[in-house]
């Protein structure tokens, strides 16, 4: 049981932390379309609780993340992403030893290609494509004093997993609105097999300083954002046998604030769950932090 | 004697602002402005400051984000195909909806 528990603690988990690379809004990566031969860099830290246990074992999850984002683009439609995440997690319980790993997670290569564009005086809309692979870099075969760490509990899947997804934005000068969805066909390892993943955000954008533009140059602003982040999952199966206690939908309400300059973003969210919809006995996540900043070259 | 030299001197002076005005106006910038639809932010907009950048004789860029313009300066004596603008803004993202020369073709 306390597998099952922790398997969908890790999907949640790694549903949560494949957000990393937003361009626009937080909580999302699949926003970010860079220029021709422009590299953006972005680091952000995000922060995990959950300390809702529907049984008696009293458990606690705290995972932080610190995923390393490099985008480049070949052209001004077409680029790639590359997500190398750092990732601390424990999971503590009441009476008895806490397990958990840190070190290098799963690395997510993925392509970006816009389809339609339609750029107007003081704004644009634009529909992208992606698709990509999570590349198992990071340990499946942890061990510790209880011996090898369940799957939830690795830092790796130790399968090589499909995504794919598509992402719209419209942009004025003084307001933001972004949609994406995305699929992740997880795959067996190690005889233990994630559900598959769909996940779905919305984010709306107000810029709230400065509240007239300068005529002229190159200025830095504020925005205030509202996103929803949606999450599906499918149960996991291990050994050919689904578990029971793994799989749900949970949706986030995600205020957030970012600074917005020439060549630097700074950005904030705070993620409180609003559906948590989750089988069997799973832990509920209490809230979700980011910190976020990206760079341009 | 005197008036003659007082004349002298003033045609001297005439002469200095002239050729001083004539070496200015022939050192002048290239200016262009151009219009470009799709800035909205100032980070994206900064992609197009880089790729106008990369045209040659690019001397200076000022971006109006608010009108959708870009005042491009370029060195004078360099010939700017109008076909490099349009690359460098659409390699940023955006559209080229007209450009506008203020003082093209000014030689040394």
């Amino acid at each position: 049981m306390r597998i099952k528990i922790i398997a969908l603690a890790y999907v949640i988990y790694t549903v949560l932390i494949a957000s990393v690379v937003s361009a626009l809004p937080i909580n999302s990566d699949l926003g970010l379309t860079p220029y021709k031969d422009e590299f953006i860099f972005r680091a952000q830290t995000r922060y995990t609780l959950k300390t809702d246990d529907p049984t008696s074992k009293d458990r606690e999850s705290e995972i932080v993340t610190v995923p390393l984002v490099g985008v480049y683009g070949f052209t001004a439609k077409a680029s790639i992403l590359v997500r190398v995440p750092i990732i601390y997690k424990e999971l503590r319980f009441k009476n008895g030893p806490n397990r958990g790993d840190h070190g290098l997670g799963d690395t997510t290569v993925l392509g970006k290609y816009r389809i339609h564009t339609n750029n107007f005086k003081g704004g644009t809309s634009r529909l992208s494509l992606l698709g990509g692979l999570e590349l198992p870099t990071g340990e499946d075969d942890e061990t510790d004093a209880a011996g090898k760490l369940p799957p939830p509990l690795q830092l790796g899947s130790g399968s090589v997993d499909a995504l794919v997804g598509a992402a719209y934005t419209y942009q004025t000068l003084d307001h933001e609105m972004d949609a994406d969805l995305r699929y992740i066909f997880n795959q067996e390892a190690s005889d233990f097999e994630f559900g598959d993943i769909f996940r779905y955000n919305v984010s709306y954008q107000k810029r709230i300083f400065p509240t007239t533009l300068p005529d002229k140059g190159l200025y830095s602003q504020w925005n205030a954002l509202l996103e929803l982040n949606g999450n599906y999952m499918d149960k996991a199966e291990s050994l050919g046998n689904e578990v029971a206690s793994s799989g749900g939908h949970t949706l986030f309400i995600s205020p957030g604030i970012q600074f917005v300059g020439p060549r630097l973003v700074y950005e904030a969210s705070f993620q409180y769950p609003i559906v948590q919809e989750l089988n069997g006995d799973q832990l509920e996540t209490d809230y979700v932090m980011a910190l976020s900043m990206r760079y341009q070259y | 004697m005197k008036i003659k030299m007082k004349t002298l001197v003033v045609w001297i002076n005439l002469m200095a602002v002239v050729l001083a005005v004539s070496i200015y106006a022939q050192e002048q910038n290239q200016k262009a402005i151009i219009k470009v639809e799709g800035l909205y932010c100032p980070f994206c907009s900064y992609g197009l400051e880089k790729q106008v950048k990369k045209i040659e004789g690019f001397k200076n860029v000022q971006i109006n984000i608010k009108e959708g313009t870009a005042e491009i300066e370029f060195a004078p004596g360099v010939k700017v195909p109008e076909k490099a603008i349009l690359t460098a803004v659409e390699d940023a993202g955006f559209d080229l909806d007209g450009v506008q020369w203020l003082n093209k073709g000014r030689k040394k």
